[in-house]
């Protein structure tokens, strides 16, 4: 069993040790995957950027902090590429024409079979809300997923971001609003 | 007439969010159940943004196969890997390129069969070039300065 905490292993990075590094990787890259996937919504590129991520941290491994969450530190350098991504016009513009590129999955559709009626409403709610999110600014995306689909609390959002609770409330009541009027200007 | 009570709509707006959340106390649940009570337009936003909550609570994000994973590791240790390698090459081929140019350009200027009229072109195309290329950085360098992520990433 892999009972080493992060901080003993990113002592060991900081050396240069690999095997230590593929452990912190195997530790925390569904984590990275998933936040990257809630960050820029297309499977393929959110593997890519959370691999990215791991390389970069390990080439700047020296400046690592023992004594700080490796996983905090990680993060900083995953939204930051997902963040520079979205803001490439290219890859915006081929973001929008692979609308309806389904990275979202209906858990109450997949729990319990219903009527074709029933699954054809919740897949087009399901389309707009992955439209509506696709739509939000980055930062209220990003709490947003943070909240619901990493199931985080008001304090560890506001860690991972940076940003005080107060900011973390504001900015999700903010992509609550952007949603809320989504779905009804949809209807 | 009764006067409207007035409201602190960041104040409800940060109590609905912690109740929607669940993150919020008894006496805080009470104080906006009581805004909820006075405030019409307030109780309307508040029945939409539970509508958000259940829809997106009833949402997940999709999992890859468990073959991602087995790739995901061996396919981090490659890219650092190659980053290194590629940062040596680069570092390798401007310091030769340099070198190179430098040559060249000694020898072209020293070379007394060109007329003056080739030597002073080619002298103001490189000129220009190394202006848009310093002019490129000097963009790339203030943009990076002013990118609002990159204060966030400072730890």
């Amino acid at each position: 069993m892999d009972t080493q905490t992060d901080a003993s292993l990113v002592q060991r990075v900081r050396t240069g040790d690999r095997d230590a590094f593929g452990l912190l990787v195997e530790r925390h890259m569904r984590r990275a995957y998933l936040q990257a996937l809630g960050l820029v919504g297309s499977r393929e590129d959110a593997l890519d950027l959370s691999q990215e991520a791991f390389a970069r941290a390990f080439r700047a491994r020296h400046t690592l902090d023992p004594d700080r969450p490796f996983y905090g530190w990680l993060y900083q350098i995953l939204r930051r590429l997902c963040f520079n991504f979205r803001r490439d016009r290219r890859v915006r513009s081929a973001l929008l024409e692979r609308e309806g590129s389904a990275w979202l999955t209906d858990v109450a559709l997949r729990a319990a079979p219903v009527d074709p009626g029933t699954a054809l409403e919740r897949a087009e709610l399901s389309r707009r809300v992955t439209a509506g999110i696709e739509a939000l600014p980055d930062r209220e995306r990003e709490v947003l997923v943070l909240k619901e689909f990493e199931d985080l609390k008001y304090r560890e959002i506001a860690e991972l971001v940076g940003v005080p609770i107060g900011t973390v409330m504001s900015r999700l009541y903010s992509a609550r609003r952007r949603l809320a009027e989504c779905l009804v200007n949809d209807q | 007439m009764k006067p409207i009570p007035t409201v602190d709509l960041d104040r409800a707006h940060a109590l609905m969010m912690g109740a929607l959340d669940g993150e919020c106390t008894a006496e805080e649940r009470q104080e906006l159940d009581s805004l909820l009570a006075r405030h019409a337009d307030l109780a309307a936003e508040w029945t939409r943004l539970r509508r958000v909550k259940e829809v997106t609570a009833s949402m997940n994000l999709r999992h890859p196969s468990e073959e991602t994973w087995d790739r995901f590791r061996l396919s981090v240790m490659h890219r650092a890997e190659r980053g290194i390698a590629w940062t040596l090459i680069a570092a390798g081929a401007i310091v030769l390129g340099m070198w190179l140019f430098w040559e060249w350009l000694e020898s072209f200027l020293t070379d007394a069969g060109l007329p003056l009229p080739v030597k002073l072109a080619v002298t103001g195309l490189v000129a220009g070039g190394l202006i848009l290329l310093v002019s490129v950085i000097r963009e790339r360098w203030f943009l990076r300065r002013r990118d609002p992520y990159s204060r966030e990433v400072t730890r």
